[in-house]
């Protein structure tokens, strides 16, 4: 087969019951020209549904997935803290690995999974959609255009619930697994390197607590986060992460602010919207690649380019963005958060390059 | 009606200010001598200071002086405002004090939280008030919002964000100079940030414990040129466990109605403040006040008269000048040394009066 036309063959792993998997990452590959869904695993007897449904094979036994030669690439969307040993298995048994983030859940894990990926035949990429909605092509693509002038300030704002833990003795609700913070972080870590084209060169967080809420919305972690990470490039990344727990929870939504020399594109909360302030002119709204999109399919599209850049990084040997060293030091330094936190430092970033 | 003769000392930036002539025009109050001198202030004038300075006061048909110590000896002076350079500022304000003067200025209070404490202890063994002008807790939605906290509305405070921006340029004629980066040392930081701080702190009972800092030349190229910034932001937490995240700016571009915006958390509620709304949750209470700085500013130093008057603590105290120069203090030096440093408070300061009696800067 032409090397530009083949297909790259994929099992998903974690595809038992409604979640990330099966509302995203499954119908985003089976809109895929570029990687075709063979295989679903999950120990969860839910994925034989969900294999009958679209004709594909049904694991229970990750094992298995790994010894079917026909699958070249696997999705790992299993719990935060099976995706490092789960990505290692896939590693060792040679396959491409799409990780969902984040990638593990502390630094032992961040080196042994380096590791794995650097012994591996395969490759290691780590699922980061949000850089693929159509807000950050749209806003990527104003600051690429140079609307703003030169990017100086990133900052970004999430307010709202965090995902609620039905399950009183679910890891999600130990401090071990990070709350939020490392859930979800890295989504909004990679925008700002998205936007700056640089790593972060510190990483410095102050947290809080409300113990008011239903203990579902709680973890044992703090609920609000307020992070200064200061790039390499001149260009200061600012992200609070709001999850207090009111009666009912925070109105919820994102904020958005990138300043440049010239101007500021702005999200507001609860907007899907963005507005463009320019020296010396009059503001007027930022027009949103795709925006005959709904946002359901905004979020299925996101998930398609990511696959899509994989698929074709594992058919050219060309490394997509984001590049797996550069999504690792950015896991780094949400692991520096938190440390900074509990020690109530400031953290230099060692070039995560060196440390591999 | 007690009547007040306003001795003026630094007629700032531009030529003139508005401190003192709102003071004059929101109470009884009559500004009778005006006083610069090249040493008082950052050099902006060059050789045309003092000419500008008498042309002042002969608007309001006051005496000119070219020493500072006329106008504080001066035993018709009811009032000194003190707008001078920050490395000026204690020296005078303590001297205005120990005159039996009350005391007017902006922010920030001194240059550094040892002069600050200076001021505070001359203005305790004078018996007479001094007033600090800084902060956004004085417009009415943040008023409102303060308010609201005092009563509870919110349970108890857990973080707060603060964006303080003055937008569209530069004031016309500033040129930063390596001298005003000198004397006002991490530049927007010191100012719009001290607005922004003095804002944080009346929000909350609780004292800023740790910061962390990091301050920019982001946007203008003769800030730039001077090492001065123009931007800076701020990560801090207080003795209660409340985090505080602060930017502070001057932008090129305007966001239309838009110069303060705050988000502030509670154990039991959640308010924002943006452009002219101020909203409540879970609540859903909605307020909304058109910006007007002009009249806030009326209002705040009608306050000031009123204060004088029955002996209630002004809208911005000595006090609070020294509790912002604690946390610039702290501020500056992790922009410095790149760490989270620890805010000092006034029991861990040690200072001598006799230092400002000995120190003299004209």
């Amino acid at each position: 087969m032409n090397q530009s036309t083949r297909i790259i063959k994929t099992g998903i792993l974690g595809a038992g019951q409604p979640n990330i998997a099966t509302n995203h990452q499954l119908p985003a590959t089976l809109k895929s020209k570029l990687a075709e869904a063979v295989a679903l695993c999950d120990m969860n007897p839910g994925v034989f549904e969900y294999a009958q449904k679209y004709r594909l094979k049904a694991y229970t036994d990750y094992s298995a997935m790994l010894a079917d030669p026909e699958i070249e690439m696997v999705q790992i969307a299993t719990p935060d803290w099976c995706h490092c040993r789960h990505a290692e298995m896939a590693l060792q048994a040679g396959k491409h690995v799409l990780l969902q983030k984040p990638p593990c859940l502390n630094r032992d894990e961040l080196l042994k999974l380096a590791a794995a990926a650097k012994q591996s035949a395969g490759s290691l990429k780590v699922l980061l959609n949000c850089r693929e909605t159509r807000l950050c092509r749209s806003i990527k693509k104003c600051i690429d255009n140079g609307v703003i002038g030169q990017l100086r300030e990133i900052i970004i704002n999430y307010r709202g619930r965090r995902f609620p833990v039905d399950d009183p003795q679910s890891r999600y609700l130990k401090a071990e697994c990070g709350g939020v913070w490392l859930h979800n972080s890295m989504h909004w870590l990679d925008e700002a390197f998205l936007y700056s084209g640089s790593l972060p060169d510190m990483a410095q967080l102050f947290a809080a607590k409300n113990d008011c809420g239903e203990p579902r919305f709680l973890g044992e972690g703090p609920n609000y986060w307020s992070a200064i990470f200061p790039m390499k490039n001149n260009v200061t990344f600012n992200f609070e992460y709001n999850t207090m727990l009111l009666r009912d929870g925070l109105p919820g939504g994102m904020q958005r602010a990138l300043i440049g020399t010239e101007g500021e594109i702005r999200q507001i909360y609860g907007n899907a919207g963005l507005m463009l302030y320019r020296r010396s002119k009059e503001p007027e709204p930022l027009s949103i690649v795709d925006a005959e999109l709904s946002p359901e399919e905004d979020v299925i599209e996101s998930f398609r380019l990511a696959i899509d850049a994989y698929a074709t990084q594992i058919v050219t040997g060309v490394e997509q963005s984001p590049r797996i060293n550069d999504s690792l030091a950015l896991m780094n330094a949400l692991l520096n958060g938190i440390e900074s936190w509990e020690t109530e430092q400031c953290l230099g970033l060692e070039d995560f390059n060196a440390i591999l | 009606m007690q009547s007040y003769n306003i001795g003026v000392i630094g007629i700032g930036v531009w030529g003139c200010h508005s401190l003192e002539q709102t003071l004059a025009a929101n109470g009884p109050g009559k500004i009778t001598s005006v006083c610069s001198h090249d040493k008082l202030g950052a050099g902006l004038y060059g050789g045309r200071l003092e000419e500008e300075a008498r042309k002042y006061a002969a608007k309001f048909d006051a005496a000119f002086h070219d020493d500072w110590r006329n106008v504080v000896n001066d035993p018709g002076i009811d009032i000194v405002s003190v707008m001078v350079c920050p490395a000026k500022k204690a020296e005078i304000i303590c001297a205005a004090l120990r005159a039996g003067k009350h005391v007017v200025t902006d922010k920030p209070l001194a240059m550094t939280a040892e002069e600050a404490e200076a001021v505070c202890l001359a203005e305790k063994e004078s018996g007479k008030r001094g007033f600090m002008l800084a902060g956004y807790h004085t417009r009415p939605l943040v008023k409102t919002l303060i308010e609201a906290i005092n009563q509870g509305e919110l349970g108890e405070l857990k973080a707060v964000s603060i964006r303080l921006c003055f937008m569209g340029g530069i004031f016309p004629g500033f040129e930063p100079s390596v001298r005003w980066r000198n004397e006002v040392p991490a530049s927007e930081m010191f100012t719009i940030g001290s607005h922004a701080i003095v804002t944080l702190l009346k929000l909350t009972s609780g004292k800023i414990r740790k910061v962390y800092a990091v301050r920019k030349f982001d946007f203008y190229e003769n800030y730039h040129r001077v090492n001065a910034e123009d931007w800076a932001t701020l990560n801090c937490i207080s003795d209660s466990g409340l985090v505080a995240n602060i930017k502070v700016g001057r932008i090129p571009h305007r966001v239309p109605g838009e110069d303060i915006a705050m988000e502030v958390t509670g154990a039991e509620g959640y308010a924002q403040i943006a452009g002219d709304c101020l909203k409540f949750y879970p609540s859903g209470k909605i307020i909304q006040i058109p910006v007007n700085g002009g009249q806030v500013l009326n209002d705040t130093f009608a306050e000031y008269y009123s204060c004088l008057t029955d002996g209630r603590p002004m809208p911005t105290t000595f006090q609070d000048g020294l509790e912002l120069q604690n946390v610039l203090a702290a501020a500056i030096k992790s922009a410095d040394s790149g760490k989270v440093e620890t805010v000092r408070h006034n029991s861990s300061i040690i200072m001598d009066l006799k230092y400002f009696q000995q120190k003299s800067f004209s």
